[in-house]
């Protein structure tokens, strides 16, 4: 598997902690950047749309406000899917430390 | 405002519509309320970067029904976060300003020909062009440098929106 891009992985991070619908999704992937990657609603329903897709999300409607607005959750094949990238970026960067330290000494 | 958004949304495929425009419509109405607050210049910004979003996401999407979905990796805007696979190589812009220097000379002996050669036979009544070269030349290299900063600038906003760093989306189809 390639990895994520860096907004889809901050998509996908945003959603595993609890369902969210966009809005929510793309203040969140701010605050998580530090404001570094801004989304625009066109930029994130096109990734919301590829992830529905491939099953990595999906939609459930929020019962608790008075719209009922559509929410996204992740799947469990989604969840896995982020576990995977963690451990990869865990790999790369256990290898950096190893590699840097190498070098300073 | 609202009305312009919902306007770019119109240009997205109908099915995308469908499921995702009443949605979009909602968060941009959101994230406006948040912009206005900030002021007009976060405003026109939030204002330009969805826009801009919007309608290439629409691009996005159309290009996705008709042409599949690697048909955008040809015509990359992406700059600044091409692949190393995909980088425009130096090799290629010596190759197209050798071009066109080229295309430029033969323009010039042509006209040089056309005009050297006597136009003594009244039915063909054959008229050279009037290409003047330095005037024409500066005309070219201006339009080509606003084209340039034109085209620089809108990679700019999308790299700002983030539709640029999309460009591993297609990682997932692996692990369907």
């Amino acid at each position: 598997m390639e990895p994520i891009s860096e907004p889809v992985l901050l998509i996908l991070l945003s959603l595993a902690g609890q369902p969210r619908h966009g809005y929510a999704i793309l203040k969140d992937v701010e605050e998580m950047s530090g404001g570094r990657v801004v989304l625009s609603t066109g930029t994130l329903y096109g990734a919301l749309r590829r992830l529905l897709e491939d099953r990595w999300i999906e939609r459930v409607k929020q019962s608790d406000t008075a719209r009922g607005k559509v929410a996204y959750r992740l799947t469990s094949g989604g969840r896995s899917g982020v576990e995977a990238e963690v451990d990869r970026m865990k790999r790369i960067t256990r290898l950096a430390k190893l590699r840097v330290a190498a070098k300073e000494a | 405002m609202e009305r312009l958004f919902a306007l770019c949304l119109r240009f997205y495929p109908a099915g995308y519509r469908e499921l995702f425009c009443d949605e979009m419509l909602d968060v941009y109405c959101e994230g406006l309320q948040a912009a206005v607050a900030c002021g007009r210049i976060a405003e026109a910004r939030f204002v330009s970067r969805e826009v801009l979003g919007a309608l290439f996401g629409a691009c996005r999407e159309h290009s996705r029904v008709h042409l599949g979905d690697g048909f955008l990796e040809i015509f990359s805007v992406r700059r600044f976060a091409m692949r190393s696979a995909n980088k425009f190589p130096i090799s290629a812009l010596v190759f197209m300003i050798l071009s066109l220097l080229a295309v430029v000379y033969t323009i010039a002996q042509a006209e040089a020909l056309s005009l050297s050669i006597r136009q003594d036979n009244p039915i063909l009544e054959l008229r050279p062009v009037h290409f003047v070269l330095p005037g024409g030349l500066l005309i070219m290299w201006l339009i080509a440098g606003i084209l340039g900063i034109a085209g620089w600038a809108i990679a700019a906003a999308l790299r700002r929106s983030g539709a640029e760093r999309l460009s591993r989306t297609e990682t997932w189809s692996s692990a369907k």
